[in-house]
């Protein structure tokens, strides 16, 4: 990497992280460190909801999704507004009424302490578990590209963020989360328009958009109805829904976000226009994929993404097998280039027949290359079943680090740092949060002074930050760790949503109804999930509907008190 | 900043209430399902 490049990446970095100091420095109450003195208006909160969501992985998987499979992951947030939506109308007044500082303050005003207890436990494993990995997520991917130590990574990114949102709280994250969700877009807008410029000069634009839609890659809209299918119009705008009530209207790491709002109205605006915007941003995003798989129709890609892993098999007794690969795999790809091309011609020319036939000699080279892939991952399993075969994540970072230009190589690592940092920040945030306002001053330390637990949510923050660089710098000795994580949110939200959902509308169910069918839901969901085949985004609404149901048979089998 | 004075009588802007600013968010939703459908047909 260039100087140029460190410059670009270490400069952003370090302002971002120093803006935030400065903007929120000065003397502090608990107040203020948690719910950032409901200050903020609505196109912070919509930025910073925005920031929160979106992670690392959000860019350095999302492209490579796309190159794979086309745009149709993009059905998966058509729940999203709909939940902003609910949520404006049925979460934020009572949350604004009750003045909570967390989510979970609700449920005891509503059920009782246990309650209360119980979703913020198990808000405090999901989210513990998950930042560590948000730290490790990009530093083992950075760092296999990169070259970089994967433990120094995740060390210098996990105090940068711990620096900043213990010295401002709430304030920090928001503040900072501005600047990082512009470096964020301003990035990915700066990388789309590079990749159509490098497109070959006799593709336009137009061509390109053609040839990508001819070879299934447009393929954003499917309103068949399939089970196994897991994105489709119905997943999305179903489980979708669940999942993102879940996520935003219980999972502190948003509620405090919008908490911070100066009033309902800007609290409801930054919520509202999050559903407005989110399906554009990952439309970008995924468009982005979209061009660097007809970028590569052009222009020889690898074998398989990962250099680093494909390189180790080098040394191994496998190489004369993968270089004969790699011969057919450059053969593939010209019989590829010319067969592209003719569909090119045949498009320019409005030549249906000639698309046609274009069309469906492509499908025949597109399963031979995508079998000579397959046999590359298998090599690589063989030499070392530990490998990492899923080469998606390294698609755009792949791209960038050969392709883009110097400068915008560190700016758009920046935008996975800043990404992984804004969400960092969020979660650590909130985990203090609920500690403290839950747990700590609820059940502990009952009374004591606001600067006693304005020092108490500081030393929390550093605990859940620490916490999570330890977890990051181990989860590299542990297997299939990430969808490990990812599985144990969809087991979770179900039952947490569920305990929202008959607090807020179902007033005949009572406080060990919901607890007892809480604790039922949630062992069924974990049953669910290891003895079926059930998609992991379907737990959600499960866990949610078993509470309710187990709800309503507890109200009515359990002794009531008098 | 008292939260007692942030109820829910206030409205959003350019809107007279919240229904319709409501209804413009699936609205929105629902045009972009239908350009995106019209996007997967067109380039098919």
């Amino acid at each position: 990497m260039s100087y140029l490049d460190w410059g670009v990446l270490v400069g952003t970095l370090a302002f971002i992280a120093l803006y935030g100091m400065w903007k929120t420095r000065g003397s502090q109450n608990i107040e203020g460190y948690l719910k950032g003195n409901n200050s903020e208006k609505w196109w912070t909160i919509c930025l910073s909801i925005m920031a929160t969501q979106a992670s690392a992985i959000t860019f350095l998987s999302t492209p490579g999704q796309a190159y794979e499979d086309g745009m149709r992951f993009l059905q998966f947030y058509f729940g999203l507004p709909i939940a902003m939506v609910i949520i404006s109308v049925s979460f934020i007044p009572i949350y604004y009424r009750l003045k909570v500082y967390t989510a979970y303050e609700f449920l005891e005003s509503r059920f009782d302490l246990k309650t209360r207890s119980l979703a913020a436990f198990l808000f405090l494993v999901q989210r513990g578990l998950a930042a560590g990995i948000t730290i490790y997520a990009p530093a083992i991917i950075l760092s296999s590209i990169l070259g970089w130590n994967v433990n120094t990574t995740n060390i210098i990114l996990g105090l940068v963020v711990v620096l900043y949102t213990v010295t401002g709280g709430t304030r920090a994250v928001s503040v900072t989360q501005k600047q990082q969700m512009a470096v964020m877009m301003g990035g990915m807008i700066v990388a789309g328009i590079i990749v159509i410029n490098m497109l070959p000069p006799d593709v336009s634009f137009y061509d390109a958009v053609q040839v990508a839609g001819k070879m299934d890659k447009l393929n954003l809209i499917n309103f068949s109805f399939d089970w196994n299918d897991r994105y489709n119009v119905w997943s999305g705008v179903t489980g979708g829904l669940f999942l993102f009530m879940s996520y935003f209207g219980t999972d502190q790491s948003q509620v405090a976000r919008y908490l911070s709002g100066k009033s309902i109205t800007e609290s409801r605006l930054g919520l509202l226009f999050n559903g407005l915007l989110k399906i554009p941003m990952q439309f970008i995003i995924l468009f982005i994929g979209v061009m660097v798989f007809v970028f590569y129709q052009f222009v020889q890609p690898p074998v398989f993404f990962n250099k680093v892993v494909k390189e180790r098999l080098y040394e191994t007794s496998y190489a004369g097998n993968l270089i004969q690969l790699e011969t057919e795999h450059n053969a593939n790809f010209k019989e590829k280039t010319r067969v592209v091309k003719d569909m090119l011609r045949g498009i320019q020319a409005e030549d249906q027949t000639a698309i046609n036939s274009a069309r469906a000699e492509l499908n025949g080279i597109e399963a031979e290359g995508k079998a000579i892939r397959n046999e590359v991952k298998s090599l690589l399993q063989k030499a070392n079943p530990k490998a990492e075969v899923k080469d998606t994540d390294y698609v755009f970072i792949s791209f960038v680090m050969q392709y883009m230009p110097t400068g915008i190589i560190g700016l758009l690592l920046a935008v996975i740092f800043c990404a992984s940092m804004s969400s960092t920040s969020s979660e650590l945030n909130a985990l203090a949060s609920t500690t403290v306002i839950d747990m700590y001053k609820r059940s502990f330390r009952t009374q004591a002074s606001d600067t006693h637990y304005l020092q108490a949510s500081k030393l929390f923050t550093i605990g859940w930050g620490l916490f999570a660089i330890l977890f990051a710098t181990l989860a590299s000795q542990l297997d299939n760790l990430i969808q490990a994580v990812n599985i144990l949110g969809s087991l979770f939200y179900g039952t947490i949503l569920g305990i929202f959902v008959v607090g807020f509308y179902l007033k005949y169910i009572k406080a060990n109804a919901v607890f007892w069918a809480a604790v039922v839901a949630e062992a069924l969901v974990i049953l669910t999930y290891t003895t079926t085949e059930v998609g992991f985004l379907w737990l959600n609404p499960i866990g949610c509907l078993l509470v309710i149901g187990f709800g309503y048979f507890f109200q009515v089998v359990l002794p009531q008190k008098r | 900043m008292d939260q007692e004075s942030s109820t829910d009588n206030h409205k959003p802007p350019f809107f007279k209430s919240w229904r319709p600013f409501y209804y413009m968010v699936i609205g929105t939703l629902i045009l972009q399902i239908v350009v995106f459908y019209a996007i997967t047909q067109y380039f098919e």
